[in-house]
């Protein structure tokens, strides 16, 4: 894909026109030969690895070609990019794995609205979108105005050293850990097309990343996007319509799925009422119940349980039982925590989870009702109700004030032509996102239907392959187990990670391989390609935004570009590190950068573009604060981290989770912004007073 | 930046412009969420509720940003009067 267009005219725009059409028109020929070569006998170890390797080999093929050191082509790439090839781009850009592989996932798992403990569903896509308000209302067009390369540049340009180095540390934690859940759901990708390691599978993708952006930086970063957002949407629409055609006769899946909705709620009834699925809920209340229990005295509930195993191995052993039963104590024995402290930890996590999976549906919400508990209902279902839905408002706050204060997002609007082209370019980038968001609820209420309509009740014996070959990519994605031993799938018996469901799409719907090919690269194409602007960013922030500044303006040069590289390079190296520890779920990283984004960024930048007397002690003041509060509040309410620093449970401010801890920070934020302008100008006054009077 | 400053008419404009479609904003989104338990009705085969929060919102986020691109950029000169840059002090 070549695109140097140096002249921004019409008629270099008819070219970018022309070679999009070639590249969209060369990958629906390319899947078209991967179908007719499956139906050949083409094998499956095959196809996931050429889908593979043929799109990072794209990819990093397009960074070679644009390839620059000229910095207003590595950091904005030259200013000249039309608004709707802006718009795809940063539709990919901001399209991550979260959106791709988790996002309808965790609609499937969280229903509408979410719990109280765990809102989500539906608040991510309105809150994703809805973000691009803000920014195409507020931020973007004044930024560009500014003619800035990144978004600490602004602080800069603004309020001076101070701020900007908050800037720069706040671009670099956020991105940071977003970058961390891209390359884990590259490992993710990669690994199970591939059948590789995990960490095989992360250095496999990010060979790609790396080529594209260390080489080409925002110019080539660019056109690699907007080639992956065509695979991207590629690859979620042709599962979705296909799926949607297998169910309803008709491949137009977001018009027509709404029929699924009454019928789901049937099948939700007809669970909830079946007494296989209340046996299996009683055997994990009894497991619950269990776990309790030992959690009383867990030193000595450890050693009975050691003892209990041991005399068991003895049992087996004087009985002269085969290799497997004797293994199967074994790591049982291996299973068991090491100390006493441990086993409170590993306990109380099963216990809360056996818990979990008593309730009905396997404690998930229902689909289509919104927020959990019953406003008519006892005190105890009201202020369940309330709490949910505070925390459904509150995510949707924090994810749609961090779009407008990611760098990584914002900096994708410095390389429009023009003002003007920046406010049409994100009016582009959101149709390019609903393209994909309005599949998405669509997806996993298709996927609700196969599961509950077609999985359930199948014997365990004729389980389809995926089930296995994905338990072994990592058994935290999905587990199936005869809980209460009647040889047949319950609904409660299934426990499906968010991070696969979307993935195992094409099977689980028994679509050809070609497609779980197809859905995998398109997975791979949109943590790729948001990996590929954070890592611009973080090494942006490393080096350009500590470089020095003359004037107010930030020296840029050659050289800075080339240590920007190597600062791309090391960042990289240090995320993977992280990401092949598995820290977290992809979806609960993204959404814990959004709030720390949220709270440094937006006070300063609303604030600073809008407001002519804040001032630059302020908001250097301000952003540290809002980041501070958030911070904070995360690890202190955070249930894991509380129960570290020795605190007892809860102590939540209004029963809001430290996942959305943004909605604390931005009003702090905005406060002490406000005040300390307020109160340095009165003091600067009356100074000024003082002055006047002993002259 | 050095450009200069525009007549307050036309940054009024713009003002009202973003203020009045933030306001729509709010609504579609927290507005519509906060009373989302009550708005259960079908209508064309979707329940409310459901419709508006994966699609319907999404929609009118579209009209909003795409409204204001256009109602700023109609006029050549618009730039400016949306753009007036707080020097600070």
């Amino acid at each position: 894909m070549s695109r140097r267009a140096s002249n921004p005219t019409a008629s270099g725009d008819g070219r970018y026109h022309r070679l999009m059409a070639l590249f969209i028109v060369g990958f629906l020929a390319f899947l078209a030969l991967m179908a007719w070569a499956e139906r050949k006998g083409l094998s499956r170890d095959w196809i996931g690895p050429i889908f593979l390797f043929l799109s990072v080999m794209s990819y990093a093929g397009v960074g070679i070609y644009a390839r620059t050191t000229d910095p207003q082509e590595f950091y904005v790439a030259g200013r000249r990019i039309p608004a709707m090839y802006n718009g795809m781009a940063t539709a990919a850009d901001w399209m991550s794995a979260a959106s791709f592989i988790s996002l309808s996932g965790a609609i499937y798992l969280q229903g509408m609205s979410g719990t109280a403990a765990q809102p989500g569903g539906l608040a991510y896509v309105l809150g994703w979108t809805g973000g691009f308000c803000l920014v195409g209302l507020l931020i973007a067009p004044r930024l560009r105005a500014m003619e800035l390369y990144t978004v600490p540049d602004f602080f800069a340009a603004r309020f001076g050293q101070g701020s900007r180095l908050v800037a720069a540390l706040g671009a670099v934690a956020c991105s940071f850990m977003y970058v961390v859940a891209q390359i884990y759901g590259i490992g993710l990708i990669a690994s199970r097309l591939t059948g590789v390691q995990f960490e095989i599978g992360i250095l496999l993708g990010l060979g790609g990343v790396l080529l594209c952006s260390f080489l080409g930086g925002m110019r080539a970063i660019t056109w690699t996007q907007t080639v992956q957002y065509v695979v991207l949407l590629l690859a979620f629409l042709i599962p979705v319509s296909w799926l949607a055609y297998k169910q309803l006769g008709t491949p137009l899946a977001p018009v027509v799925y709404g029929e699924q909705l009454p019928k789901i709620a049937q099948l939700e009834n007809e669970l909830i009422a079946s007494a296989a699925e209340l046996e299996v809920r009683e055997v994990f209340a009894a497991r619950a119940q269990e776990y309790a229990q030992r959690l009383q005295d867990p030193a000595t509930a450890l050693m009975r349980e050691r003892a209990r195993l041991d005399a068991r191995l003895r049992q087996l052993k004087a009985q002269g039982a085969d290799l497997s039963q004797l293994m199967q104590v074994r790591r049982e024995q291996a299973a068991l925590p090491q100390g006493a402290e441990q086993a409170r930890e590993t306990w109380t996590r099963a216990m809360q989870e056996a818990q979990e999976r008593a309730r009905p549906l396997g404690g998930l919400p229902r689909q289509g009702q919104a927020f959990v508990g019953n406003p008519d209902g006892t005190a105890a279902e009201r202020a369940e109700f309330n709490a949910s839905r505070l925390n459904f408002l509150a995510l949707m706050f924090c994810l749609m004030v961090g779009t407008a204060s990611l760098p990584h997002l914002l900096t994708r609007f410095y390389t429009t032509r023009s003002v003007a082209d920046t406010r049409r370019s994100v009016a582009w980038s959101l149709v390019f996102i609903a393209l994909l968001y309005l599949s998405t609820p669509a997806l996993a209420v298709l996927v609700k239907y196969e599961v509950m309509q077609h999985l359930v009740g199948s014997q365990f014996g004729e389980l389809p392959n995926w089930i296995a070959q994905w338990a072994r990519v990592d058994p935290a994605l999905i587990s199936v187990q005869d809980v209460n031993g009647d040889g047949i799938l319950q609904f409660g018996e299934i426990r499906l990670g968010a991070d696969m469901i979307m993935l195992a799409t094409p099977e689980l719907g028994g679509l050809p391989y070609v497609v779980s090919g197809l859905v995998a690269a398109g997975g791979l194409a949109a943590a790729l390609s948001t990996a590929d602007g954070l890592l611009l960013t973080i090494s942006n922030a490393l080096v350009h935004d500590t470089s020095p500044i003359r004037d107010k303006v930030v020296v840029v040069s050659e050289n800075r570009v080339i240590l920007s590289k190597f600062a791309l390079l090391a960042a990289a190296m240090v995320a993977t590190f992280v990401a092949v520890l598995k820290p977290a779920e992809i979806l609960s990283l993204v959404t814990v950068s959004f709030s720390l984004a949220a709270a440094t960024f937006f006070p300063g930048l609303v604030t600073g573009l809008f407001w002519r007397r804040a001032s630059a002690r302020a908001a250097t003041l301000g952003m540290l604060a809002g980041a501070g509060v958030t911070v904070g509040y995360m690890l202190w309410a955070h249930p894991g981290l509380r129960a570290w620093w020795g605190l007892a449970p809860g102590g939540l401010w209004w029963g809001i989770h430290p996942i959305s801890a943004g909605v604390f920070g931005v009003p702090v934020g905005f406060a002490v912004i406000v005040a300390g302008s307020l109160w340095q100008r009165r003091a600067a006054r009356s100074g000024s007073e003082a002055a006047a009077e002993v002259a | 930046m050095s450009a200069p400053r525009p007549a307050p008419t036309h940054r009024a404009r713009a003002a009202w412009w973003r203020g009045g479609l933030l306001v729509v904003w709010a609504l579609a989104s927290f507005g519509v969420a906060f009373f989302a338990r009550d708005l259960t009705q079908v209508v064309a085969g979707w329940p409310i509720n459901y419709w508006w929060m994966a699609q319907g919102g999404v929609l009118v986020f579209i009209a909003i940003v795409a409204g204001y691109a256009w109602a700023m950029n109609r006029r050549p000169d618009a730039e400016d009067e949306d753009l007036h840059e707080p020097a600070g002090e």
